[in-house]
């Protein structure tokens, strides 16, 4: 996880410095606080405030012409107020974005897990190769003989088979795993922040 | 339910921090407000666009322990299974994927938990619930991409 090693020390010299500004700006409904476990995980923890009003607006912000106006009504805010809400929670990386989600099968594009299994000495040549194609949006080191899995999407079959093809021809790996996406139960990336 | 690429690619970028984001990407577009908030809403009621929401960054919201658990189930029990194993607040992702001869795990879940602990718990729970035998649990070591999906770098 990025937020977790190298940058540790100075991301939380960062949080300190920046949580007087964070906590002046959004003082009046929200507060957002470091845990203990904070130095070892680098993460933040969210009142049951912020939990309660970010999970509803996972799946449900309001389409609408002024959004964080009709929020910061609900809340009791100024539309100001929330809107530097939501720039410190993106600035502190809890919050990474709000956005319109296509369905991507919709749009006619297929997609698949790809798992390879990968020897140490060529994992970071690897990695480098897979990550370089916008058609991969997620790829993780995992536990197990097949090491690294990553997703692939593409507008048709043949772009699909001929990325695939290129990244073994590049990598030189040939343990890979095509995992085609068959039926879609659940695609959520929603929190239910207890 | 129709909709330009154009349109596609203006709404993919996240939305501006702004008072009125959709009025920015409107202007960017060259159409008014209320037109591309009813597009949005249309494509929405049509399953084209499957939600509008905030995505939080899971590790630093406190969700640290994440794993990818395949589950070999057979062909018959897929939709049963997969229906339940989905109902998990935990599991975000639930998926059913091709399988071969030597690789017979098809049922895929992504499941998310703040800890270690309650992310053995869990999948202790939906083995326990499903009764599936044979799983596999790939724990995250580490992400090296993750980015929203670049639909213009996709349908280019």
């Amino acid at each position: 996880m990025p937020c977790c090693s190298d940058s540790r020390n100075s991301f939380f010299l960062k949080y300190f410095k920046e949580s007087l500004v964070s906590e002046l700006a959004t003082a009046a409904l929200f507060s957002l606080k470091p845990v203990k476990a904070s130095r070892k995980y680098g993460y933040y923890m969210l009142t049951i405030k912020d939990k309660k009003f970010l999970r509803k607006l996972q799946t449900d912000f309001p389409l609408v012409s002024r959004p964080f106006a009709v929020l910061a009504a609900e809340q009791g805010v100024t539309e100001a107020e929330l809107l530097a809400y939501f720039k410190d929670l993106r600035q502190q990386g809890v919050l990474r974005y709000i956005a319109v989600m296509f369905e991507l099968k919709a749009l006619g594009i297929i997609s698949s897990l790809i798992g390879m299994r990968v020897p140490a000495d060529k994992l970071d040549a690897t990695v480098a190769i897979i990550n370089a194609y916008p058609n991969v949006s997620h790829n993780y080191l995992r536990e197990g003989e097949y090491n690294v899995w990553f997703t692939v999407s593409a507008a048709s079959e043949r772009r699909l088979k001929s990325i695939l093809a290129d990244i073994r021809k590049k990598s030189g790996i040939k343990a890979m795993l095509d995992l085609r996406t068959r039926r879609v139960f659940k695609n959520q990336a929603v929190f239910e922040l207890k | 339910m129709k909709i330009s690429k154009e349109i596609i690619f203006a709404l993919a970028a996240p939305l501006k921090l702004v008072k009125q984001p959709y009025a920015a990407i409107a202007k960017e577009l060259g159409i008014d407000e209320a037109t591309l908030l009813t597009k949005i809403r249309q494509c929405k009621a049509a399953g084209v666009i499957r939600r509008v929401g905030v995505v939080l960054g899971h590790f630093k919201a406190g969700y640290t322990s994440n794993a990818l658990v395949s589950w070999n189930v057979a062909e018959a029990d897929l939709e049963a299974q997969g229906k339940l194993l989905a109902t998990f607040p935990q599991v975000t992702h639930c998926y059913v994927r091709q399988t071969y001869p030597q690789w017979p795990y098809s049922l895929y879940t992504m499941v998310h938990a703040r800890h270690a602990k309650e992310l053995a718990a869990t999948i202790k729970a939906m083995a326990q619930q499903s009764g599936i035998k044979d799983y596999t649990i790939r724990t995250t070591l580490k992400e090296f991409k993750k980015i929203k999906s670049d639909l213009k770098g996709i349908l280019a």
